[in-house]
């Protein structure tokens, strides 16, 4: 039989910490309600209690660290209260909970302050409540007479713990429905307030979504698109284009993105060039693709007007130069009057440098028109060995005056390739080695045919290219070594103009500078595939 | 014998460097015209032995020019040789002159030093 126990000769024993108190205290950390004010969910269900019960204290307590949350309180004041002191901390150690009958004849809590002074517990039943399968605290009731708690009152209490659970899961689901609604908010901002337009569409291309800036561009509602076909976005030429995208991006990895320039169909039948960046969302309904697209008629204009500029200028540029030039070399010729040995000189410096600036002209005109591909090239099956031959004959009259022996051992090869420009390919990689030959050198066009591609490869005995140099010299204006004069007499272009023609055949270009000196410059072609010389295909 | 011949260009300087270049280097009789109605004129008055046409000029172009002489009613007019000058013409442009009958095209800037054995060579004359 159980006796008073004298609470002043009791030492209470240290409640225990759970075994899982780490992720105990985790899950409530992440249920976020300490120092949060009550709730009508949580005080409703205290109230109950306090009825059915017929108690005067009833709590929904959060066990923290080192304190108690009581986020809902029936008798009580709320707020925190020390851990060390409380019951709950207790009855959170048994999945069961706990119960007292008469707390000054328990060792542990016969000097509790909440037992000695007000107010003055006697009886107190505690059950668990859970959150992401921890313990965080309880729903307890608390008499302040001894009291005999009967079983039908215990079940009781532990379906009121399971009630407690549900509103605790609930503002789980009600946080995460709000985060994402704001998520979908900001999402919907970003859309709205998006200068590009935003399409997303499914995979059988239906418009699932249209943002504001795709309603301006394109000049259609919304809500006249969704539900529409994505092809009707495009202007006719473009239907089969994205028809062939959609199929063609079954097969593709997730994350790879489709990038084309088309015409937008806006309304009343006007087009509008559009770059658009189609890549795939993942989407719970199945695949969902989005396609970003941005306005390019400003770009287009400038590129135009870019275009008009170097011809414009480089027409403009001629004229004076034509005059200039066929003056100056009349004025050289002698026949127009003698001249004396000074103004001569004068006459003959003013001459190279028009002829130089009529083939910088004439290179920058080149290099525009084979980059914005505006360089017709006429194809026809030649011999690559005639191609070489005739650049070769060009530039003897250079080899010669420069001391330079030139040596020509060709492949015989069929290519299909522009003649005209092949040959200025090879003038200007033979030009190239000529200006650096040492006199005495010898520059060489020698090759090799493969079933499949013709090499051919222009080798120079001069100081040769920094190896850092030797894939930066085919950008226009570089110069390996800008003090050297022999350099100054080129357009800086020759090299550039040399890798587009060659590039706008399907062939390579590139440069070596093996030890020992000397710079060998390799262009390979493909062959044509059987067709006789000279026929064009 | 000494050829005559007329020079059609909008650019007065290209116009004298070429007549210099044909007449004191070349040994050419050379008259100029500074526009395609001024050549039907310098053609009405008197037809040379060749006309070298500019393509590229401001109101009636080469193109107009030289169809303009084709149908003209005077057969000596209407035939008399043509050689083209042009600074990089669209492929179109040559395409519709060759289409007219010329002698040959001369591509500018020209070499004035050599323009004259160009021309005769073109024509057959050398």
């Amino acid at each position: 039989v159980p006796t008073d126990v004298d609470a002043a000769a009791v030492v209470p024993p240290v409640p225990p910490l759970p075994p899982d108190e780490d992720e105990r205290l985790a899950a409530v950390r992440a249920l976020a309600l300490v120092g949060t004010p009550p709730e009508e969910r949580f005080d409703r269900i205290t109230r109950l209690a306090a009825q059915v019960f017929d108690v005067p204290i009833v709590l929904v307590n959060l066990v923290d660290a080192d304190e108690l949350w009581m986020k809902s309180c029936v008798g009580l004041g709320g707020g925190p209260h020390p851990r060390e002191d409380s019951f709950c901390t207790w009855a959170i150690l048994d999945a069961a909970g706990m119960v007292v009958h008469d707390a000054t004849r328990d060792r542990r809590f016969a000097a509790n302050p909440a037992v000695t002074g007000p107010p003055h517990v006697r009886a107190y039943a505690g059950h668990p409540v859970g959150y992401r399968g921890r313990r965080v605290g309880t729903l307890c009731v608390v008499d302040t007479r001894p009291r005999d708690w009967r079983r039908h009152e215990l079940r009781l209490l532990a379906d009121l713990s399971g009630w407690v659970e549900r509103e605790l899961a609930a503002a789980d689901l009600e946080r995460a429905t709000a985060e994402l609604a704001a998520s979908e908010r900001r999402l919907h901002a970003l859309l709205r307030s998006l200068p590009d337009a935003v399409v997303c569409f499914d995979r059988a291309g239906t418009v699932l979504t249209f943002n504001p800036a795709a309603e301006s561009l394109f000049r259609r509602r919304a809500a006249e698109v969704v539900g529409g076909p994505i092809a009707d976005l495009v202007t006719a030429p473009y239907r089969d284009t994205v028809a062939a995208g959609l199929a063609w991006r079954a097969g593709l990895d997730e994350g790879v993105m489709y990038q084309a320039e088309v015409d937008a169909a806006c309304a009343e039948g006007a087009a509008v060039p559009i770059d658009v960046l189609v890549g795939e969302l993942e989407g719970r309904e199945g695949e969902v693709f989005v396609a970003v697209a941005r306005d390019i008629t400003a770009r287009r204009e400038v590129e135009r007007m870019k275009d008009d500029f170097v011809a414009v200028v480089s027409h403009e540029l001629r004229t004076p130069l034509t005059s200039i030039r066929a003056s100056l070399a009349l004025l050289a010729t002698g026949r127009l009057g003698d001249l004396d040995p000074a103004a001569e000189r004068m006459v003959r410096i003013a001459a190279t440098n028009s002829e130089r600036l009529v083939r910088l002209v004439n290179d920058v005109l080149d290099l525009d028109r084979l980059r914005t591909g505006r360089m017709p090239l006429a194809m026809t099956t030649v011999d690559v060995a005639g191609v070489c031959r005739t650049a070769v004959d060009g530039v003897a009259g250079r080899a010669a005056e420069a001391g330079v022996a030139l040596c020509l051992e060709p492949p015989s090869a069929p290519v299909l390739a522009d003649p005209d420009r092949m040959v200025q390919v090879l003038t200007n990689l033979l030009g190239n080695a000529i200006t650096f030959s040492p006199p005495g050198g010898t520059v060489a066009v020698a090759g090799s045919a493969s079933g499949e591609e013709v090499e051919l490869c222009v080798a120079d005995e001069g100081r040769g290219i920094p190896e850092a140099d030797l894939r930066t010299i085919f950008a226009p204006f570089v110069q390996v070594d800008a003090s050297d004069a022999r350099e100054k007499a080129g357009t800086g272009l020759g090299l550039a103009i040399a890798r587009e023609i060659v590039e706008a055949h399907g062939g390579h270009i590139w440069a070596e500078s093996p030890e020992g000196g000397g710079a060998r410059f390799h262009v390979t072609l493909p062959t044509a595939d059987g067709g006789p010389a000279g026929e064009a295909p | 014998v000494t050829r005559r011949l007329l020079v059609v260009d909008d650019e007065p300087d290209i116009r004298e460097v070429a007549a210099t270049a044909l007449g004191l280097l070349g040994g050419y009789e050379v008259r100029t015209a500074g526009s395609g109605a001024d050549a039907l004129d310098a053609l009405r008055d008197e037809v040379p032995d060749a006309v070298l046409l500019d393509v590229q000029m401001p109101g009636m172009d080469g193109p107009t020019t030289l169809a303009a002489i084709r149908g003209d009613a005077d057969a000596a007019m209407a035939g008399v040789p043509v050689i083209v000058f042009t600074a990089n013409a669209p492929a179109r442009t040559r395409e519709q002159v060759e289409s007219l009958g010329v002698a040959g095209i001369v591509a500018k800037p020209f070499d004035p030093v050599t323009l004259g054995d160009e021309v005769a060579r073109l024509l057959g004359w050398a």
